[in-house]
């Protein structure tokens, strides 16, 4: 670029300068002294070229300039920018031309413009990390009253499954998971255990205390356990540790019935997360492992029975008798499935995703499942992954 | 003489501190290095996953329950992909090794106890409600999967068998057929969801014969 401006090449001109002065101590001369005698005379070139560039500015250049200056400023507040000195800074370039000052009506238009381009772009950036967050906000959804999630759904799909119970879709509004989720957020609340302490400082993988949104992001990984972990186990967890409850206390021991406590507090906690999309995370490379074990033990046909959780859970629109079976490959379907705590109408109670593992084996003639078990959490962590990117429909209401 | 038994002691000594060592390396399991079938095995097997020491109808304990033999693994390919064709004819075949037959042949027997058996979910369940045989008899589950009768609701994971002996009629083909069915589907149908009902034991063979009247006489409810 430099080259190009300057008539005669770099090295003749330094040779041209010290050439006839120097002759005699040109081989004496270190290399350095050499340099910045060639870097002196650029220096007094480039200035020498300023007043050529100044007057070399003409009337047409900056009118010209002007004009896109107010382009620019058009497509500015078309774009939203409304606080701007450019109008000012135009009036200014204008102002200027009629004394003949063409390069500082140049200069103006050029940082007018300048301007109003730097404004819109800080705009756009602004504006897109609003959509990004939008976006992720939409993806993960907003609490939403667990009839509409489950309404949309249906609406989406027309999936027999979902529809199956119209009893069911018009007692969801007073659902007697309600009141179960009610005595659950007193239970929450209050200062319990031999430590008197409530489980606000309960870390559920979004912070102490934070509900919204926690579970449809469970199991996860927590480093405090070292362990990937299910709301039941982690509830126990937090009783033990924080309220100071015995491993043996009624407490912790009676998961089952909507009057234990366990029941309670799963439904308060779960109920938080409503219309917010399954997500559970898969960066600890244990919370893979499981879920990929759970995939396996889905199709792992064994018992007296030959059956697999697959058996009833891989097609779509079977029965069982008069049960409409939800699909585990359809997501919108999968994630009604999965939606517990649910007030289960054939049993007057809310049931958790615990108990619903127990039945599916009692059913496939297999052994008993451990509740908290790494087999359940693989189990639980492959369904939730099935269910990803759909709406929990917490509290559910189920046959 | 002292020598040795001081070299000894310190060998005994030096096995006694490694075992504490040994002891933890063992626990600790890397449940990221095994595959995820390792891993399922290791979970319901090693790691406390499953009630196993639970006493079940058929006697031992529900460990047995959970081991798969070869059929099980055969037929458990992760997204129900079929296996190939090769495999499922071999399937068949081994499941047509597997059927024998009562004595003094195929009978059928009370349509009546059959269309309550077909009808009955229990058995063999255990865990937190354990199936009592004494007091139940084991039923087949059909009504489950199978629409049967035209006065109840069957499912519709297996296909509808309505009318099964008035279109088949009652011949001694049929009669083979329908006992090779439900003693072990795989013969006919490699890698079906049904049960082996035979080969397993789940139903005598009094309740199979019962269960084939209710679809095959020409009095029973199917047929009419």
């Amino acid at each position: 670029m430099l080259r190009k401006l300057l008539p005669i090449p770099l090295r003749s001109l330094h040779q041209v300068s010290g050439h006839a002065a120097n002759q005699h101590q040109q081989p004496r001369l270190p290399g350095g002294r050499a340099r910045r005698l060639g870097r002196v005379s650029l220096a007094l070139l480039l200035v020498a070229l300023i007043p050529l560039t100044v007057w070399a500015t003409t009337r047409e250049e900056a009118e010209t300039a002007i004009a896109e200056a107010k382009q620019t400023r058009e497509e500015a507040i078309a774009a939203g920018v409304t606080d701007s000195p450019t109008n000012e800074m135009i009036e200014q370039a204008e102002s200027v031309l009629p004394s003949r000052q063409y390069t500082r009506a140049l200069q103006y238009a050029v940082w007018a413009r300048r301007q109003d381009a730097m404004a819109m772009e800080l705009l756009a950036q602004q504006e897109e990390r609003k959509a990004v967050g939008d976006a992720a906000k939409a993806a993960v959804g907003n609490y939403q009253e667990p009839l509409d999630v489950l309404e949309g759904l249906i609406a989406r799909t027309q999936s027999e499954y979902l529809s199956q119970s119209d009893q069911n879709l018009m007692m969801m509004p007073d659902s007697p998971a309600l009141w179960t989720a009610a005595d659950g957020e007193d239970l929450f609340k209050e200062p319990r255990g031999p430590n008197n302490v409530s489980l606000e400082e309960c870390d559920f993988g979004k912070g102490p205390g934070v509900l919204e949104g926690a579970y449809v992001e469970l199991p996860r990984y927590f480093e405090d356990t070292g362990k990937v972990m299910d709301l039941e186990t982690r509830l126990v967890h937090c009783m033990i540790t924080l309220q100071g409850f015995a491993p043996d206390d009624p407490a912790i021991t009676k998961r089952h019935g909507s009057n234990t406590d366990h029941m309670k507090l799963q439904t308060y906690i779960a109920s938080l997360s409503s219309g917010f999309a399954w997500n559970p995370p898969m960066d600890h490379p244990l919370e893979k492992a499981l879920r990929d074990a759970g995939e396996v033990m889905f199709y792992r046909r064994a018992g007296k029975a030959d059956f697999a959780c697959s058996t009833c859970h891989a097609e779509s629109g079977k029965r069982i008798r008069a049960s409409v079976l939800p699909n585990k490959n359809i997501p919108e379907e999968w994630t009604k499935a999965i939606s517990w705590p649910a007030f289960r109408v054939g049993h007057d109670h809310v049931r958790s995703s615990q108990h619903r593992l127990r039945g599916c084996y009692w059913q496939m003639r297999q052994a008993s499942p451990v509740a908290g078990s790494d087999a359940s959490i693989a189990m639980l962590s492959y369904w939730t992954d099935a269910a990803r990117g759909q709406p929990a429909i917490l509290s559910d209401m189920k046959r | 003489m002292s020598k040795k038994m001081i070299s000894g002691r310190m060998v005994v000594g030096l096995v006694a501190l490694s075992m504490p060592f040994a002891a933890v390396v063992a626990e600790e399991v890397d449940y990221t290095k095994m595959t995820p079938e390792e891993l399922a095995e290791y979970l319901i097997f090693e790691a406390g996953g499953f009630k196993l020491d639970q006493e079940v109808q058929e006697g031992g304990t529900a460990r047995q329950r959970m081991v798969q033999d070869e059929l099980q693994k055969t037929c458990s390919s992760i997204d129900g992909t079929r296996p190939d064709m090769e495999t499922l004819l071999k399937v068949s075949q081994q499941a047509r090794e597997t059927i024998t037959y009562p004595e003094d042949g195929i009978k059928l027997g009370d349509w009546k106890r059959g269309r309550d058996l077909a009808w009955s979910g229990y058995g063999f369940r255990v865990g937190h409600r354990m199936d009592d045989h004494e007091n139940n008899d084991v039923g087949g589950n059909c009504y489950n999967c199978h629409q049967i009768g035209t006065d109840r609701t069957g499912g519709t994971i297996g296909p509808s068998l309505v009318g099964f002996g008035r279109i088949r009629g009652t011949s001694d083909a049929i009669v083979k057929y329908t006992y090779d069915v439900i003693y072990n589907s795989h013969a006919a149908f490699p890698c079906t969801n049904m049960p082996r009902f035979g080969v397993t034991n789940y139903l005598d063979q009094q309740s199979i014969a019962d269960i084939m009247a209710y679809l095959l006489d020409p009095d029973s409810p199917v047929n009419q």
